[in-house]
């Protein structure tokens, strides 16, 4: 979807082209901040603050960049800034892993994928989730991550192996699923 | 279970869960700031970036073109009876050629474009069938695709004058080398109207061999970015066509295409690409109801020689398959021919070869 004209029209506030861009980039944001926040709660707070800094900030939007990119940019920091935040909350993204640590049936979690994503690593999960759920391209991703292309294609690959050893092995998909 | 599988209940569950925050965003009540300092100095910094917009620009179309060493705008000053053109009438051309180059590739055998076709597959070495064979084709096409416009950059002029077709107001005539190093000279004839400050309508023709392809577009400028559908036909059948479009921002280029045969879509594609010195990534993957597929393609340059790296993925039913390719340009010196050579490697660690030819016109 081309957003070009949606986003020049946020710059004089207009809510239906604020709702274009919020549908079209939710998903992404939200697989960007779920795995630094590790909290549905507050991950809904770090995309609140994502879009308002988003439209606070859209004169300073370099249109020579993806748009995605810019605006996963923000959602990072903003979920960061959050974290930092909360006293209750370490910083230190790999010490607590609330929403992926379970090594249980899938059927016993909320989201199903949860078990999956709990099989990865912090930056594996961070990269499955934006390329899947997000939509992003392995260059995209690359630069939100700031590691090279080649890392992330490598790493989505192990991770999508991983997961998918996983399933094979234990028949946690098929179980679900039917 | 497949990867697919997994990549789609993940996006599923992710996408399920969502939080909808729409509601807490009143826009009112955000103050938008100004322009920061950062961003003034960048629009300052413009004029060194030109350069590579305009090769952003002629590179539109996939094209790895890159004019090293070259002041930029060289080529556009007007010469002997020829008049001043800018990267649109660039983008117009080389939109064109990829039009009739997906075109003529469905082009049946034996007719009165046969100069232009791409024959069939040649295989060699092939002792298995993969998932991928079916698909060669579409990574083909698009190869083909792009082959035109990635000579010698250094080979490559673009030269718009006045018309000698009364219907038309201009004719752009662009210039390059095959890889044997043969110029060709493709000439397109135009009228170009300006609908308002920044949409352009264009109409014209372009004749390779001895066949007229007409072209209609739309293009959309907004500062270094634009936006580019084209459409290319023959006049006496208008249910075979292909659309192009376009869309440019800096360095980051998409491509959609349709072909369209009697009526019918025969493909669509959708490419990525990203250009990176003289590095090219294309990435472009399809779907219907049985088959998923993915191509990564990087170009790159190796001993002064183009060659694709591509990773692929597919799924097909039960089955599933990834794998690398490399591929190659070969000259078959017999057959004064080019080919593509694929080196392809699966996820089983076999290695087949394939030809195919290469070239807009032979």
């Amino acid at each position: 979807m081309n957003l070009s004209p949606d986003i020049k029209a946020l710059k004089r506030k207009d809510q239906k082209a604020f709702e274009a861009v919020y549908h079209e980039t939710k998903h992404a944001v939200f697989a960007m901040v779920l795995p630094i926040v590790k909290d549905r709660s507050l991950a809904e707070d770090a995309m609140q603050e994502t879009y308002v800094k988003m439209i606070a900030n859209i004169n300073s939007y370099d249109k020579k960049r993806p748009f995605m990119t810019w605006l996963l940019s923000i959602a990072k920091h903003s979920a960061l800034d959050l974290v930092r935040n909360r006293r209750d909350i370490p910083v230190d993204q790999n010490e607590r892993d609330d929403l992926f640590v379970s090594k249980e049936s899938p059927v016993e979690k909320q989201m199903e994928s949860e078990y999956y994503l709990s099989l990865l690593d912090e930056t594996e999960r961070r990269i499955v989730l934006l390329k899947t759920a997000g939509g992003l391209r392995h260059t995209e991703i690359a630069q939100i991550m700031e590691m090279p292309q080649g890392t992330v294609r490598y790493k989505y690959k192990e991770a999508l192996d991983k997961m998918r050893n996983a399933a094979t092995k234990e028949g946690h998909y098929e179980k679900t699923r039917d | 279970m497949k990867k697919r599988e997994i990549e789609k209940f993940i996006k599923e569950d992710v996408r399920r869960e969502t939080p909808d925050i729409l509601d807490r965003i009143n826009l009112d009540e955000i103050e938008i700031k100004e322009k920061s300092r950062r961003s003034i100095l960048r629009r300052l910094l413009k004029p060194v970036m030109i350069p590579a917009f305009a090769l952003s620009a002629l590179a539109i179309l996939l094209i790895a073109i890159i004019s090293i060493g070259e002041e930029p705008g060289n080529d556009i000053l007007p010469g002997n009876g020829t008049i001043a053109y800018s990267e649109k009438d660039e983008a117009y051309t080389l939109s064109a050629l990829s039009a009739i180059s997906l075109l003529s590739q469905i082009e049946s055998n034996g007719n009165q474009h046969d100069a232009l076709l791409f024959r069939q597959l040649s295989f060699s070495d092939s002792g298995r069938v993969l998932l991928l064979d079916e698909h060669l084709d579409q990574l083909n096409r698009n190869l083909n695709m792009i082959e035109p416009l990635i000579g010698d950059s250094n080979n490559m002029r673009f030269s718009l004058s006045h018309s000698e077709m009364p219907e038309y107001e201009y004719q752009m005539v662009f210039t390059t080398q095959d890889m044997r190093g043969r110029s060709i000279a493709y000439t397109m004839h135009y009228n170009e109207t300006e609908e308002d400050e920044n949409t352009y309508i264009l109409e014209g023709i372009m004749t390779i061999g001895t066949v007229t392809y007409r072209l209609t577009g739309e293009l959309e400028l907004d500062d270094d970015e634009f936006e580019l559908t084209l459409m290319a036909d023959h006049p006496q059948d208008e249910d075979t066509y292909v659309e192009i479009y376009q869309e440019v921002t800096n360095d980051e280029h998409t491509l959609e295409y349709e072909v369209v045969r009697n009526g019918d879509t025969l493909y669509e594609s959708k490419l990525s690409i990203e250009i990176d010195g003289d590095e090219i990534t294309l990435e472009f993957e399809y779907e219907t109801e049985t088959i998923s597929i993915s191509f990564e393609i990087e170009r790159r340059t190796v001993d002064g020689r183009f060659v694709y790296y591509i990773e692929y993925d597919i799924e097909a039913g039960d089955e599933d398959e990834d794998g690398d390719i490399v591929v190659e340009i070969v000259y078959n010196a017999s057959e004064e021919r080019f080919y593509y050579r694929y080196s392809i490697e699966t996820d089983e660690h076999q290695v087949i070869r394939y030809k195919r030819r290469v070239g807009l016109v032979d």
